[in-house]
């Protein structure tokens, strides 16, 4: 396994292994499951904390490399979520 | 089929350790700074470091994938996890080993941090 992302919320971060061919999909199932949480309940950001990160791209795709770090908001209710918090 | 729905326990049993992207299973353990930040790691990553393996292997309720460092900043805690990475990646490798990038501010705490975990 070639890589990790830190994929970070408030004040938790996850060593997410992945490979630069991962969808977001893939990043937030995996997550979902290290946490207990539904996909659907995650939004990834970027970098930047403000790109959103759509399920049919990729970690190569947006240039998130090994150690590299993202974000990722909670669903708080409808169709709103948390901005990208944490550092 | 179904996991546990705690936060520290592991997917399935079944894991591959070399192969696959976010998508293979793998099981994580969740490392617990002093100021309770949380950092969720690939436990094989993890069980690099001689103290963590020991923990984690025990009967105690660290072995349930959850281990607290009430001595261990945020920031050391992070970069220890950092450099666990760094250590399965390049161990036994043929390919140039990039410096691990320290810094100087850091380093006495990340020391005793690293001699504590054995790694």
């Amino acid at each position: 396994m070639s890589m990790y992302v830190r994929v970070k919320r408030q004040d938790q971060t996850v060593f997410l292994r992945a490979e630069a061919s991962d969808t977001f999909r893939t990043v937030k199932v995996a997550l979902g499951d290290i946490l207990s949480l539904v996909l659907d309940d995650i939004k990834l950001y970027g970098k930047d904390k403000e790109t959103v990160l759509e399920d049919e791209g990729t970690l190569g795709g947006f240039e998130i490399g090994n150690d590299d770090v993202i974000f990722w908001g909670q669903r708080m209710d409808g169709s709103t979520f948390e901005p990208a918090s944490g550092n | 089929m179904s996991s546990s729905s705690s936060s520290s326990a592991a997917g399935s049993a079944a894991q591959s350790s070399s192969s696959g992207g976010a998508g293979a299973k793998r099981t994580y353990v969740k490392l617990i700074s002093a100021e309770g930040h949380e950092f969720f790691l690939d436990k094989e990553v993890a069980m690099i470091a001689t103290t963590i393996s020991a923990m984690l292997t025990g009967n105690f309720s660290e072995s349930k994938g959850e281990i607290r460092f009430p001595e261990i900043s945020t920031k050391v805690l992070e970069k220890v996890v950092q450099y666990l990475h760094y250590k399965q990646k390049y161990t036994n490798s043929s390919q140039p080993i990039p410096e691990f990038d320290i810094d100087p501010e850091m380093v006495a705490d990340l020391l005793m941090a690293a001699n504590f975990l054995n790694c």
